[in-house]
């Protein structure tokens, strides 16, 4: 079984691991050890720190691939029109970019409340581009994910697929109620490290909830293979969560320049 | 080292590792810790779960860490004699109280335990502070194994394993920072769980770390089940770039060595898988 990493970092970051890939033919190595057939793929930089930065890093190391597809990570907080959400998605459409990240945490805003990500989501929606909330603050975080909140943006744009990741999801409680209110909200497995989480949330809220990651650059990208392998799931199932889910996100998206 | 493992073959295909014995030395078994629901948490559960990837036997310890540590111990103690030949148990203490200490010990010596789990750190108590002598002072005769979530520096843990060289100590979580006593005492052991947080050095994984720094006679496997996934402890070992000698003997032949110096009177060939 290949698998399909959602979140897949290139560049250093703190408590990063120190095979994290530099360049693509680090990352395209890495994949093949750990059984990664494709990735989308963001820069550290924008996730962390700059997504402006972040963003022209990976671009710079990103050749267009047929294993390798962007994430391009979103500055909310400049309300110019240059980075108006409308000209950003031109920009990212021009780029071959397939996912949006954005990360809240970085500027410690709600995405209920934040009014260029509502623009861009409104946006996104209507091209079904998946949008990627990735919660991470600078020393990596466990339970930061608002999930009331969460699903509150996910129900506003419901035909949007919205993936989420943090560090850590240990309270699972919230997160079962976020899954339970909304049908676009899919969750990153490299967040969910309990025992056997993977049955109780395809048994109770489906496959489709749950799309793979290796968990790079702070985690060992040895595991979730595993936990998807030998979970007591479907062979079926197991395919959707490896790769088919996130296929089919980016398939039904419409990329296409106007 | 890793292109012709035989059980990288296993987990790759998501097939139980029944060629070697597999322990598992650092598990839990709980419906709830405190803020998080456990699914699937019965001791049956638990052994069809370990079934599913060859996992011979556990030692297991309870998750009412921060609060009252008996209603844990009850329920490891009811999962061992359940299923005596793939459970076995530590007994769990709260650091707050040392005047429970030899109660909970007695009492999980009547229900055959295997030794004591301390976690100090989540209970409120300076580990440096604590005087463990009487604890391990019971210990001594017995045995026992005593695994501790972090033992607070190593010329402490050294003084521990000097004066009590009956009794088996683990390091409960992946450190390389006691990598010289592991390698120095007999009865110091380093345990692999949650390794996979941690990073070694020059671009090597935790584990690469671990078998470079420390005798690999003395590591062993530790998932921190159902806390986490069997597949986030056995994946990094079986994808680490070390031999398959190394993986073999840290995913169980170390334990199983050691389980038999302790006299645990289990029989592995008997299991049912």
């Amino acid at each position: 079984m290949k698998f399909f990493d959602v979140l897949m970092p290139i560049g250093r970051t703190n408590r990063g691991l120190g095979l994290t890939a530099k360049n693509s033919t680090e990352l395209i190595a890495l994949m093949d050890r750990f059984d990664v057939s494709h990735a989308l793929v963001y820069h550290t930089a924008s996730r962390d720190s700059d997504p402006v930065l972040g963003n022209a890093a990976l671009d710079k190391l990103i050749p267009d691939s047929d294993r390798l597809y962007k994430i391009r990570a979103y500055e909310f907080a400049d309300v110019s029109e240059n980075c108006s959400p409308q000209t950003f998605i031109r920009d990212v459409l021009k780029a071959n970019v397939k996912a949006i990240m954005v990360n809240p945490l970085i500027r410690d805003i709600r995405i209920t409340q934040n009014r260029r990500i509502n623009e861009l989501a409104e946006l996104l929606e209507q091209r079904r581009i998946p949008l990627i909330l990735f919660y991470r603050q600078w020393d990596a975080g466990q339970d930061i994910i608002d999930w009331y909140e969460l699903a509150d943006f996910c129900n506003r744009y419901s035909r949007l697929p919205i993936i989420s990741q943090e560090w850590r999801s240990r309270a699972n409680r919230p997160m079962f109620d976020a899954l339970h209110a909304t049908k676009n909200l899919i969750v990153s497995l490299a967040s969910i490290w309990q025992a056997q989480m993977i049955e109780l949330l395809v048994n109770n809220f489906s496959s489709a909830r749950i799309v793979f990651s290796l968990g790079l650059g702070e985690l060992d990208p040895g595991m979730f293979q595993a936990v998807v392998r030998y979970a007591n799931i479907s062979e079926a199932d197991k395919r959707k969560i490896a790769y088919e889910n996130i296929q089919n996100i980016i398939g039904n998206a419409n990329y296409d320049l106007e | 080292m890793t292109s012709n493992s035989e059980i990288l073959n296993c987990v790759r295909e998501g097939k139980p590792i029944t060629h070697i014995p597999v322990i598992d030395m650092h598990t839990h078994l709980a419906c709830s810790s405190e803020y998080y629901y456990i699914p699937y948490h019965t001791p049956a559960e638990m052994v069809r779960y370990m079934d599913r990837y060859g996992i011979d036997h556990i030692l297991t310890f309870g998750m009412t860490v921060t609060s009252d540590v008996s209603a844990g111990n009850e329920y490891q103690y009811a999962a061992h004699h359940q299923f005596p030949q793939r459970i076995s148990t530590l007994t769990k203490l709260h650091a707050a109280f040392p005047e429970d200490w030899i109660d909970l010990l007695e009492d999980g010596n009547r229900n055959g335990t295997r030794g004591i789990k301390l976690i100090s750190q989540y209970q409120g108590v300076d580990e440096t502070r604590i005087d463990w002598s009487d604890v391990f002072e019971y210990a001594r005769d017995k045995n026992w194994i005593v695994l501790h979530h972090s033992w607070a520096g190593v010329e402490r843990l050294e003084r521990w394993a000097k004066e009590f060289p009956e009794v088996t100590f683990i390091i409960g979580h992946a450190a390389i920072e006691y990598k010289d006593i592991v390698n120095k005492y007999d009865n110091v052991f380093q345990c692999t769980c949650a390794a996979f947080i941690r990073n070694g050095q020059g671009g090597r994984i935790f584990i690469e770390q671990m078998v470079n720094d420390m005798d690999v006679e003395k590591i062993l496997h530790g998932s921190d089940a159902l806390d986490l996934d069997f597949g986030t402890s056995i994946g990094p070992i079986a994808y680490a770039n070390i031999s398959e000698d190394a993986k073999e003997k840290i995913l169980g032949l170390n334990a199983v060595k050691l389980i038999k110096k302790l006299n645990w009177n289990i029989d592995f060939k008997e299991y049912n898988r």
